[in-house]
C-alpha cells in the first residue's frame, strides 16, 4: 500500500474527528437549558427556591454563560494538553472518567466481536453448505430469535432467569462483596459470572445479521462457475470451500466490521445501563441526561475515534484480502 | 363541730398525699423512653448507672496496642455523647452495604444513616436533643442562639474540633462572596446574613436579624443548611485568605482557580470527592473506586459511646453501590448485596415482589409512616397566558368540580393496591393544629357534582356531548404535563376529568424540560407530589413546603406570576389578589412565631384552613413508605417514618445498627 | 433440479407443465421458485396475517384499548373451556368468571374461577363501539362474550385487555417503520452504486460522509434530536420525523456494501463489454451491475424493516420513542421492562412474542425472495 494513500487516510480520519467535534457538541447542546438547569432544579426540590443571583454566580463557575464557540474552544485547545474537561456531574476530570472505564469497555467490545464472527461465520458456512436442512432451520430461527429480541428486554429477562434458577445475580461487573476486594480466584470466578451475559446479549442481534450475510454471499458464490469446474475437477469439498468462496464471502462481511464496531458500542451502551456495567457508553448515557457536556462531548469522541479506527482497519483488510479490488 | 372540721383536714391530707403520690407515679410512667444523654455525668443523674470503663473495636485497640492511635480515653471527648440503643448492645463488626443512584445522587441510605447534625431528631420526631452540641440555649426573643461544643472532642484526623471551626465556616466559606455567592435562606431570616461569633474555644454565639422560632429545626437538620463547621486546619491550605499560593495549588491540581479547588475539597456528604476531608461522622470517606463507588471507615475519634462505654459506631465500614438502573438495584437487594433500601420511594406497586422474596433476601419489608400530604397532586396554573382559562382555574367551583371528578379508590386500587389512605393534598394528621376535615374536604368521587359545579358556572356541553365549551366557544382542553415518576395517576385522572366534559390530554415529560415550562408559565396544569409539608417543613423558612406554600414552591409552580412579585417584592411578576396577599403575610408570621407561643396554633390552623378551602393543589391519597431492612442488622427500626421533613435515618440511630451474624 | 427434468423429458404425459415451465414469464418462474421455499410461505402467511390484524385492528380487538376495569388487574390469561366441570362438551367454548382474592401478606392478587358463571364465546359479537380507520361506526368486534369478560392474554396494571391493545399496537409498529426503510434503501443504492461504479473522487467523498455518518452514535443522536422537536408535536409526529431522519442515515450500511460489491463487479468482463456495446453509465449500473447482488440487496431490506420496529421498541426504552396514550408492541413492552413483571406477571411479555414473530417472518420471506429473485439457476 502506498505511504500517500495511508497519509491521506489519516488526514481524513482528522478532518471527520474534528467535524464530529463540531457536531458532537452542537447536538448536545441542543435540548434547551444546560447541566446548571437539571442541577438548579434539584437544589430547588430540595431546599426551596434557588433565585437568579446563584443561578449566574454557579453558571459563571462552570464557564457556562459563554457563548457555545468559545466553550467549544476551550475544549479542543484542552484536548492537545490531554485535558478533556471537567465533569460536573461527577466533579471529575473527564479524562480520568474516560480512562477509567476506557479498558473495559473496549474489552467488552472485542470480546463481543470475537463472539459475534466466530459463532456467525461457522453457522452461516454450515448454513449455506445444508441449506433446506433441519441445522440450517434451526440456525436460522435462533439467529432470528436473537436479532428480534430487544437487546434491553433480553438482558432484564436473563438477569431475572439466571437468579431465580442459578442462584446469583448478574447485575454490574462484580457483586458488591467482591467490588473492594483485592484480586482473587473468588474474584475472577465472580467477574466470570457476570461477563457472559452482557457479551451474549450484545453480541446477539450482530451474530444473527452477520450468518445472514455470511450465508447469504456464500451461497452466491457457490453458485459461481468456477466452484463447480472446481468440483469436477475432483477438489475436495473442505478444501474448495476455504479457498475461495469463503474468502470472497468474506468480503463484504470485512467491510461489516465498519459498522459492527459502532453497534456493539451501542448495543454495549444500552445494555450496560440494563445490566449496570461501567462503559464509556453508560457514562455517555447519564452524561446526556444531565448535560454534562464535556463528558457527553469527550464520550462521542472516544466512540467516533474507535469506530473510525474498526472501519480504516476494515478498509485494509478488505483491500487485502480481495485481490481484485484497485483503488483509482 | 370541730370534730367535723378535724376529720375534713385529715381527710383533705390524705387525698391530697394520695393525689400526689398517683401524679408522680404518673409522671414517670409518663416518662418517655429516652436515647440520648447529654453527657456521662447526665446519664448517671437520670439512671442512676454510671459508666466505668471505655471500649473500642478490636481493629482500633489494636492500633492501640501498635502505638498509632492513642487510647480510646484520650480519643473520646471529655464529655461524650451517651446513646442507649433502641434494642440491645450491639457488636462490633461488620460492613453494611446500600445503593447510591449515581455519584453524587441517591445516596439517601448511607448518608442519612451516617450523617450528625447539631441537634439530634429522636424516633418519636419530635424531641431534639443536643447531639454535636453538649447544650444549646436559645433566647427569649428568639433572636439569639448559644451553642456550648464538647472540649476534647477532635475531627476524625485527631485535630481538635472547636469554635475556630465554626468561626472559619462562617467568616471564610458562607459570608465569602466568591465561595458562597449566595446564602441559604436557613442563614438569614429578616432578610441579613445571621451574625456567628466565638465567646470562647467552645462557646459560639450566633445572632438574628429578626425572630427564629424555627432555628431548632435549622439546627437539627445542620448539614442540610451548609453544616455550620468545616475543617478549618485542613481546609485553609485551599482558602486564599490563608494561603497566599492557593491559585497555584489549584493549577497544579487542575483547577482554573482557588474558588474551584476549594470547593472540590470542601465538598461534604454525598458530594464529598476528597477521600482526605477529615469528617466527625462515624464512618468517614476513604475511597472512591473508578466506578463512583464508596468507602467509608471507621472514625477512630468519635464522640458518642453507647450506655456500657462502647466507642459507637459498631459497624466496621459502609460501602454505597453506585447502580443507576432501579432493576438492578431490586436484584442486588434479593441476592443479599444490599443491607437497607428506604429511598426513593420503593413503589408500592413491587410490594409482592419484595415481600416475596424475603426469605431469599434475608430481610423484612416493613411498612412506614408517610408524611407526605399525598403522594400525587396537580395545580391549575392560576396566572395563565391565557385569559379565559385564566378565569376558569380561579374559579374555585372549578377547582371543586375538579377535584370531586377523580375517582381515588379507582386508583388506590390499581397502585396501591387499596392500602393507600385516601386524602386531599393537605398536610399530614400529625400536624398539630391540623384538623380533621381538612383532609377529607372535597375527596368523595361525585362525578354528578362536579357536573353540576360545571354546569353553573356556564361550561356548557357541545351538541354531541362529548366536552364542554369555555365561555369563547371553543372546547374546554387542557394539557396535564409530568414527568415519569406521575405519569400512571396523571394518565388516570386525564381521562376522569375528560369524562365530565373538561378533555385532559396527559404529557409526560423529562425533568428539565417540566421544570423549565412551569419557571416559564407556559403550563396549564401539572402533576408532582405534595411533600415537604410535615410541621418540620411548615415550620422552617426556605422549603417549598414551608408556611403550607407547597402549591406555589417548586416545581409546582401554581402562580408563578404572583409569586415571583411577592419574592421580588413587586419588581416583576404580576400582583396577586387579596387572598393571596394575606396568605404569605400570615404566613411570614407564622414563620417566626415559636410553637411554644400561644398564637402558633391560632396561625397554623388559619393558614391551613384558607389553603385547604382554596383547593390550591388537588391531593388523591398516601401510601406507607415500602422500607427493606436485611435481618442481619439489629438495632433497626421495626415501624416508624421515612421522609425527607425529618432527613429519612436520621432519627433511627444508624450508628447504633450492628450486624447480629 | 438436474433430476427433476430429466425424468419430464422422459414423460411426455407431463409435456403440458414443460410447455408451461419453458414458456413461463420471469415472474411466473419467482413464483414457482418461492412456493418451494416452505418457511418464506409461512413467514408470508403470517405478514398477511398480522397487517389484516394491523389494518382491522379495532374490528378483531376485543376491547377498546383504554378501557379499564379496576376490579381486574392483573388477570393472567383466561382459559378457554370446551368441557364444563360437570364432564358435558359444549360447542361453543366459554370462560369462566373470575373472583379476586388477595393473599393478605404479600396483597397478591390471585383470580380463582369462578365455576358457577360461564361466558360463552361468540364470533361478530357486538361489542364497544369504535371508528373503523376513524371512519366507519361499527361496534361488531370478531370474537367476544356477550357479558362479562374475555381476557385472552391477561389485564395490565389498569385492568386493561391486552390482547386487544397488542392488536391495536400490531397497526402502530408494523406501519412506522416502512417508511424510513423505502428511503434508506433508494438513497443507499443510489448513492452506493454512484460512489462504487465511479470510484475516484466522487467515492471518496460519498465514502467519508457514510463513515462520519456511521460513526454518528445513534442513541445520543436520538435522544437530542427528540428534545430538539417543537415541543407541542405529538409524540407520533415526533417519531415520524425522527424515523425519516434517521432513514437518511440508515442508508449508509446498504450503500457501504453495494460499493464494495460495485468494486469488485466493475472489474469484470460483461461490464466492459457493456460499456463498449455503448450503454451508458446509469444503464450498467441498474440494469447489470446491481441485479448481480439482488439478493444481498433483499436480505439488506428485510433485515432493516425488522430494524426499523426494533429501533422503536428501543426509543421506547429510552423514553424519548412513542409514549402513552399511543399504543404500540414498544410502549407495551417498556410497561413490562421490570423485575417484578416478568416475576409475577409474565403474560405482559407477549407483545414480545409478536415482535419476534414479525421479525422471524420478515426474514423468512427475505429468504424466500432472494432465492427466488434469481430464478434461472
Amino acid at each position: 500500500m502506498q505511504l500517500s494513500y495511508l497519509l491521506r487516510r489519516l488526514l481524513y480520519m482528522v478532518l471527520v474527528l474534528f467535524i464530529m467535534s463540531i457536531f458532537s457538541f452542537i447536538v448536545i447542546q441542543l435540548p434547551p437549558g444546560d447541566y446548571l438547569t437539571t442541577y438548579i432544579m434539584t437544589l430547588q426540590t430540595q431546599q426551596g427556591s434557588v433565585d437568579t443571583a446563584q443561578v449566574e454566580a454557579l453558571r459563571k463557575q462552570y464557564g457556562l454563560d459563554l457563548p457555545m464557540y468559545q466553550q467549544y474552544i476551550y475544549w479542543i485547545k484542552n484536548m492537545f494538553k490531554g485535558d478533556f474537561g471537567w465533569s460536573f456531574e461527577w466533579r471529575q476530570p473527564v479524562g480520568k472518567l474516560i480512562a477509567d472505564r476506557l479498558p473495559m469497555t473496549v474489552v467488552i467490545s472485542i470480546l463481543t466481536l470475537l463472539f459475534t464472527y466466530a459463532v456467525a461465520i461457522p453457522i452461516g458456512i454450515y448454513s449455506a453448505t445444508h441449506q433446506y436442512s433441519f441445522g440450517d432451520f434451526f440456525f436460522t430461527v435462533i439467529g432470528f430469535i436473537g436479532l428480534a429480541t430487544p437487546s434491553f428486554f433480553l438482558a432484564l429477562v436473563l438477569m431475572y432467569v439466571f437468579n431465580r434458577y442459578l442462584g446469583f445475580n448478574v447485575g454490574g461487573l462484580f457483586s458488591a462483596q467482591y467490588i473492594d476486594a483485592p484480586w482473587s480466584f473468588a474474584k475472577f470466578i465472580d467477574l466470570l459470572k457476570h461477563l457472559p451475559i452482557p457479551i451474549f446479549v450484545i453480541g446477539l442481534s450482530g451474530t444473527a445479521s452477520i450468518i445472514r450475510i455470511m450465508r447469504g454471499c456464500l451461497l452466491d458464490e457457490l453458485r459461481q462457475q468456477y466452484v463447480i469446474t472446481a468440483r469436477a475437477k475432483g477438489l475436495e469439498e473442505k478444501r474448495l470451500l476455504y479457498k475461495y468462496p469463503v474468502r470472497i464471502a468474506i468480503n463484504p462481511i470485512i467491510s461489516t466490521i465498519g459498522w459492527v464496531l459502532p453497534g456493539i458500542v451501542s448495543g454495549a451502551t444500552i445494555t450496560a445501563i440494563v445490566l449496570d456495567i461501567p462503559t464509556v457508553g453508560n457514562l455517555l448515557y447519564t452524561a446526556l441526561l444531565s448535560q454534562d457536556t464535556y463528558l457527553a462531548g469527550s464520550s462521542i469522541m472516544i466512540l467516533t475515534f474507535l469506530t473510525i479506527v474498526g472501519t480504516f482497519i476494515s478498509d485494509l483488510l478488505l483491500a487485502w484480502a480481495d485481490p481484485r479490488i484497485r483503488y483509482t | 363541730m370541730r370534730k367535723n372540721l378535724s376529720v375534713l383536714v385529715i381527710m383533705l391530707v390524705v387525698i391530697g398525699i394520695l393525689l400526689s403520690s398517683f401524679s408522680i407515679s404518673f409522671a414517670q410512667k409518663a416518662q418517655p423512653r429516652r436515647y440520648y444523654y447529654s453527657t456521662p455525668s447526665e446519664y448517671t443523674k437520670l439512671t442512676g448507672k454510671k459508666i466505668t470503663k471505655y471500649n473500642e473495636a478490636p481493629a482500633l485497640a489494636e492500633l492501640v496496642k501498635q502505638g498509632k492511635l492513642p487510647p480510646v480515653e484520650k480519643r473520646l471527648p471529655d464529655e461524650p455523647l451517651v446513646v442507649d440503643p433502641p434494642e440491645e448492645i450491639g457488636k462490633y463488626g461488620g460492613e453494611y452495604r446500600s445503593a447510591g443512584f449515581g455519584p453524587q445522587s441517591g445516596q439517601v441510605d448511607s448518608e442519612t444513616v451516617r450523617v450528625q447534625h447539631i441537634l439530634q431528631i429522636n424516633p418519636d420526631l419530635k424531641t431534639l436533643t443536643p447531639n454535636i452540641v453538649k447544650t444549646w440555649g436559645i433566647s427569649k426573643d428568639f433572636r439569639e442562639v448559644t451553642l456550648i461544643l464538647r472540649r476534647g472532642m477532635k475531627w476524625s484526623d485527631g485535630t481538635p474540633f472547636t469554635a475556630d471551626d465554626f468561626m472559619f465556616w462562617y467568616e471564610d466559606i458562607a459570608s465569602n462572596n466568591d465561595l458562597t455567592p449566595v446564602k441559604n435562606t436557613a442563614w438569614t431570616p429578616g432578610g441579613k446574613m445571621m451574625v456567628m461569633r466565638k465567646i470562647n474555644p467552645y462557646t459560639i454565639k450566633i445572632t438574628f436579624a429578626a425572630p427564629y422560632p424555627a432555628v431548632d429545626i435549622t439546627l437539627a437538620k445542620s448539614y442540610i443548611y451548609g453544616r455550620f463547621f468545616a475543617p478549618k486546619h485542613y481546609l485553609k491550605q485551599y482558602h486564599i485568605k490563608y494561603n497566599s499560593k492557593a491559585n497555584d495549588i489549584a493549577k497544579k491540581e487542575g483547577f482554573a482557580d482557588w474558588i474551584q479547588c476549594f470547593n472540590y475539597h470542601y465538598a461534604y456528604g454525598q458530594n464529598q470527592m476528597d477521600t482526605n476531608l477529615p469528617d466527625i461522622t462515624p464512618w468517614v470517606l476513604t475511597k472512591i473506586d473508578e466506578a463512583g463507588n464508596k468507602y467509608y471507615e471507621r472514625n477512630p475519634y468519635y464522640w458518642k459511646v453507647d450506655t456500657a462505654g462502647n466507642q459507637l459506631p459498631y459497624i466496621d465500614r459502609q460501602v454505597v453501590v453506585i447502580v443507576k438502573d432501579a432493576q438492578v438495584r431490586i436484584m442486588k437487594i434479593i441476592s443479599q448485596e444490599l443491607h437497607a433500601a428506604g429511598e426513593n420511594p420503593l413503589p408500592v406497586k413491587e410490594y409482592t415482589l419484595y415481600k416475596e422474596n424475603e426469605k431469599k433476601g434475608d430481610y423484612t419489608v416493613y411498612l412506614f409512616n408517610n408524611t407526605r400530604g399525598s403522594d400525587w397532586c396537580v395545580a391549575f396554573n392560576l396566572t395563565h397566558k391565557d385569559p379565559v382559562l385564566r378565569k376558569i382555574f380561579n374559579d374555585i367551583r372549578f377547582r371543586q368540580a375538579m377535584s370531586l371528578a377523580i375517582d381515588r379508590k379507582q386508583i388506590n386500587d390499581v397502585l396501591y393496591f387499596g392500602k393507600a389512605v385516601i386524602r386531599q393534598a393537605v398536610p399530614p394528621p400529625e400536624t398539630s393544629f391540623y384538623e380533621d376535615w381538612m383532609g377529607k374536604y372535597y375527596i368523595e368521587y361525585n362525578p354528578d357534582k362536579a357536573n353540576a359545579l360545571l354546569d353553573e358556572m356556564g361550561l356548557k356541553w357541545d351538541k354531541d356531548k362529548k366536552v364542554r365549551l369555555r365561555p369563547d366557544g371553543k372546547p374546554l382542553e387542557i394539557v396535564l404535563e409530568c414527568t415519569e415518576e406521575f405519569a400512571p395517576q396523571a394518565e388516570m385522572v386525564s381521562e376522569m376529568w375528560t369524562r365530565v366534559g373538561v378533555k385532559t390530554i396527559m404529557k409526560q415529560e423529562e425533568r428539565t424540560l417540566f421544570y423549565q415550562r412551569g419557571a416559564a408559565n407556559e403550563r396549564d396544569a401539572a402533576a408532582w407530589t405534595f411533600d415537604g409539608v410535615a410541621e418540620f417543613s411548615l415550620r422552617s423558612g426556605g422549603l417549598d413546603g414551608s408556611a403550607c406554600r407547597r402549591a406555589f414552591g417548586n416545581p409546582i409552580n401554581a402562580a408563578i406570576l404572583w409569586t415571583t412579585w411577592i419574592n421580588t417584592k413587586g419588581a416583576s411578576g404580576e400582583e396577586p389578589p387579596e387572598i393571596i396577599k394575606r396568605f404569605y403575610e400570615i404566613g411570614d408570621k407564622f414563620l417566626i412565631t415559636s410553637p411554644k407561643s400561644p398564637d402558633y396554633k391560632k396561625l397554623g390552623k388559619e393558614l391551613l384552613k384558607i389553603a385547604t378551602e382554596n383547593l390550591w393543589a388537588i391531593g388523591t391519597s398516601v401510601a406507607p413508605r415500602v422500607i427493606m431492612i436485611s435481618n442481619k442488622l439489629g438495632n433497626t427500626p421495626k415501624e416508624g417514618t421515612f421522609a425527607y421533613d425529618y432527613h429519612f435515618w436520621v432519627p433511627y440511630m444508624g450508628d447504633t445498627w450492628f450486624f447480629k451474624r | 433440479m438436474e433430476e427433476e427434468r430429466v425424468v419430464q423429458i422422459e414423460d411426455a404425459e407431463f409435456s403440458l407443465e414443460k410447455e408451461e415451465l419453458y414458456t413461463a414469464t420471469q415472474w411466473q418462474l419467482m413464483w414457482r421458485k418461492f412456493k418451494r421455499h416452505k418457511l418464506a410461505i409461512v413467514g408470508l402467511v403470517m405478514l398477511l396475517i398480522l397487517y389484516i390484524l394491523g389494518i382491522f385492528c379495532e374490528f378483531f380487538a376485543v376491547y377498546d384499548p383504554a378501557k379499564r376495569d379496576t376490579a381486574y388487574i392483573y388477570v393472567p390469561p383466561q382459559r378457554i373451556h370446551f368441557i364444563d366441570e360437570s364432564g358435558k362438551f359444549h360447542l361453543r367454548p366459554f370462560v369462566y368468571g373470575l373472583k379476586q382474592e388477595s393473599d393478605p401478606i404479600t396483597w397478591r392478587r390471585i383470580y380463582v374461577e369462578d365455576k358457577s358463571i360461564k361466558y360463552p364465546i361468540y364470533f361478530f359479537v357486538k361489542g364497544d363501539k369504535y371508528k373503523l380507520w376513524n371512519l366507519i361506526e361499527c361496534d361488531r368486534h370478531f370474537i367476544g362474550t356477550k357479558e362479562g369478560y374475555l381476557f385472552l392474554f391477561g389485564t395490565d396494571e389498569s385492568g386493561r385487555d391486552l390482547f386487544s391493545r397488542t392488536i391495536y399496537g400490531t397497526r402502530i409498529s408494523l406501519f412506522t417503520g416502512l417508511v424510513g426503510v423505502f428511503f434508506s434503501f433508494i438513497i443507499g443504492c443510489i448513492l452506493g452504486g454512484i460512489s462504487g461504479y465511479y470510484g475516484g473522487t466522487t467515492d471518496i467523498i460519498i465514502q467519508r460522509i457514510i463513515e462520519f455518518l456511521i460513526s454518528l452514535p445513534s442513541i445520543p443522536l436520538w435522544m437530542s434530536l427528540a428534545a430538539a422537536m417543537p415541543k407541542n408535536w405529538s409524540p407520533l409526529k415526533v417519531y415520524f420525523l425522527i424515523t425519516i431522519i434517521l432513514s437518511l442515515i440508515g442508508w449508509c450500511n446498504l450503500a457501504r456494501v453495494v460499493r464494495g460489491k460495485l468494486l469488485e463487479l466493475r472489474e469484470l468482463d460483461f461490464v466492459t463489454a457493456a460499456r463498449l456495446a455503448g450503454a451508458n453509465d446509469w444503464d450498467i449500473i441498474l440494469k447489470h451491475l446491481l441485479p448481480n447482488f439482488s439478493s444481498y440487496l433483499i436480505v439488506n431490506i428485510t433485515l432493516a424493516i425488522p430494524g426499523m420496529i426494533l429501533g422503536e421498541t428501543a426509543l421506547s426504552f429510552l423514553g424519548i420513542g412513542l409514549r402513552p396514550p399511543i399504543i404500540s408492541w414498544g410502549v407495551l413492552l417498556k410497561n413490562a421492562q421490570n423485575i417484578n413483571t416478568i416475576a409475577l406477571q409474565p403474560w405482559l411479555l407477549i407483545p414480545g412474542i409478536f415482535i419476534v414473530i414479525t421479525v422471524l417472518a420478515f426474514n423468512f420471506l427475505g429468504d424466500g425472495l432472494r432465492d427466488a429473485a434469481d430464478p434461472y439457476r
